[in-house]
């Protein structure tokens, strides 16, 4: 592998084990990358050593998912005082009817006061995501027009990721213990203390209930912990055997 | 420049050319890029080390990732900001209904139904993004690189004398290194296809005898290929 370019930003890119084999993660959030502070390049943390074939792949679907994500994000905040203005509009209209169904009341409003933040809600939610997240707007913008992704990936070398990488192969080494999906989980929580993989594991188990030996109610605890934790998103990019 | 990848599946007879998944969301989101990065660089992940000639390589894969490019054109981002449609015109027509002549209901239906797209529109808040088609701006750039799990299935196939159970037992193996792709080739082929009828979204068929042979190219020298890639598909259609 090569050396990082100075000016880089390296996107981490984690070999976590899963019950079968290993699962290639994205931990950096691609909403804070700003292209104009320099180009991205790919830095895998890995305990095998991959060929360069799977690097090209991983690379390849990283760099998929860093523009499709700018794309989705590069409209929020564009003209963002025009977006609460038009939210103001309609929370004006909002107000209106929800003032007139209550003084006119008869009993066909009541489905449709239920029935009103489906129809008002989102607009609202897209004015307010808009002036909130301007900024992950404007940086998508900047990764769209001048986002370079480096064809050379390199090692990984921070040494609290390694750390924590290496606590959570040592648990499917030891084999002592079944290991499932949850059980990496909760390894990723406790033990490495890694959040990312935590939840990764989680969209994981959520992915393939097949994996998923846990009870209902742990399931639904884990299912909670997403509404909680709504940012941090890490990405499935590739499976491979170990 | 855009990095794509592509699949260089090993089959007894040559090799079978497939663009990765990614292809779908780099060409996707490249209408909306900078043009000046609207050049492609190839990597074709292959089994084994000296199995290509460069200029069938070069081909193949372009043919590949172009097949993908054609395919992913119309599918870009315009779907995303219309998840609430049937709610909004739902709500907005009932409420047009129930106003009884009163004008809020009246008002706030038609604000639901049309009104704030409309005026989105008119102050330029929806712009959408760029569907200009993409084709590269540069010479792309093929480079191969070697796979381990393609080596792993290629080592495994080539113990199999039964070429049906090779490509039953390939699509296991590749299931297990969790190539998904690289699978449903095998389970294509496994169902007694030939490789030069697979179907395009599958990949595209590459000989032996042609793969070995440098100065028997299966197809004209790489000229002008990205500036008549539309002729090129056909081109390759008719020659299969």
């Amino acid at each position: 592998m090569h050396e990082a370019e100075p000016t880089a930003q390296l996107i981490d890119a984690f070999v976590v084990p899963t019950t079968k084999g290993a699962a290639v993660f994205v931990e950096t959030h691609y909403c804070e990358l700003d292209a104009e502070t320099g180009p991205f390049q790919l830095a895998i943390y890995s305990p095998m050593v991959l060929s360069r074939g799977e690097q090209a792949i991983i690379r390849s679907r990283v760099e998929g998912d860093l523009f499709t994500n700018a794309v989705r994000n590069c409209q929020l905040g564009n003209r963002w005082f025009l977006e609460l203005c038009m939210g103001l509009v309609g929370l004006g209209v909002f107000a209106l009817l929800v003032a007139f169904l209550t003084i006119n009341y008869v009993a066909i409003f009541a489905a449709i006061f239920w029935a009103l933040p489906f129809g008002f809600g989102p607009l609202a939610v897209q004015a307010l995501r808009s002036v909130r997240f301007r900024r992950v707007g404007k940086r998508a913008r900047s990764t769209l027009q001048c986002g370079e992704f480096l064809p050379e990936v390199v090692v990984g070398r921070n040494g609290d990721a390694v750390a924590r990488l290496r606590e959570l192969w040592s648990v499917v080494e030891s084999k002592d213990q079944f290991v499932d999906v949850m059980r990496l989980e909760h390894e990723a929580r406790f033990r490495a203390r890694w959040p990312a993989a935590a939840l990764f594991y989680r969209k994981l188990a959520r992915l393939s209930p097949g994996h998923n030996q846990a009870s209902l109610l742990r399931r639904v605890i884990f299912k909670a912990g997403e509404w909680f934790e709504p940012d941090a998103t890490p990405r499935l990019i590739a499976t491979r055997s170990r | 420049m855009i990095n794509l990848s592509c699949w260089a599946v090993p089959i007894r007879d040559g090799y079978v050319l497939r663009a990765d998944q990614s292809a779908v969301s780099l060409f996707g989101s490249a209408p909306a890029r900078n043009p000046q990065f609207w050049g492609w660089s190839i990597t074709v992940v292959h089994p084994q080390e000296p199995m290509f000639s460069a200029p069938l390589a070069r081909r193949a894969a372009i043919f590949a990732v172009d097949y993908l490019r054609h395919a992913s054109d119309f599918k870009t981002f315009r779907a995303v900001g219309n998840r609430n449609w049937w709610t909004e015109r739902g709500l907005g027509f009932v409420l047009i209904l129930v106003s009884g002549g009163h004008w809020v209901p009246a008002l706030a239906g038609i604000w639901l139904l049309v009104g704030h797209r409309w005026l989105r529109r008119l102050i330029g808040l929806d712009a959408g993004i760029s569907s200009v088609p993409v084709s590269p701006t540069q010479e792309p750039r093929i480079v191969s690189e070697v796979h381990d799990g393609l080596a792993k299935i290629g080592r495994a196939i080539d113990g199999i004398d039964d070429v049906l159970v090779a490509y039953a037992a390939a699509a296991t193996y590749a299931r297990v290194e969790g190539l998904e792709q690289v699978a449903e080739v095998y389970d294509s082929l496994a169902g007694g296809v030939h490789p030069a009828q697979l179907d395009p979204d599958l990949g595209f068929w590459v000989g032996n005898e042609i793969v070995h042979d440098v100065s028997r190219p299966a197809l004209p020298p790489p000229c002008d290929e990205h500036d008549s890639s539309n002729s090129d598909l056909s081109e390759e259609s008719r020659t299969r």
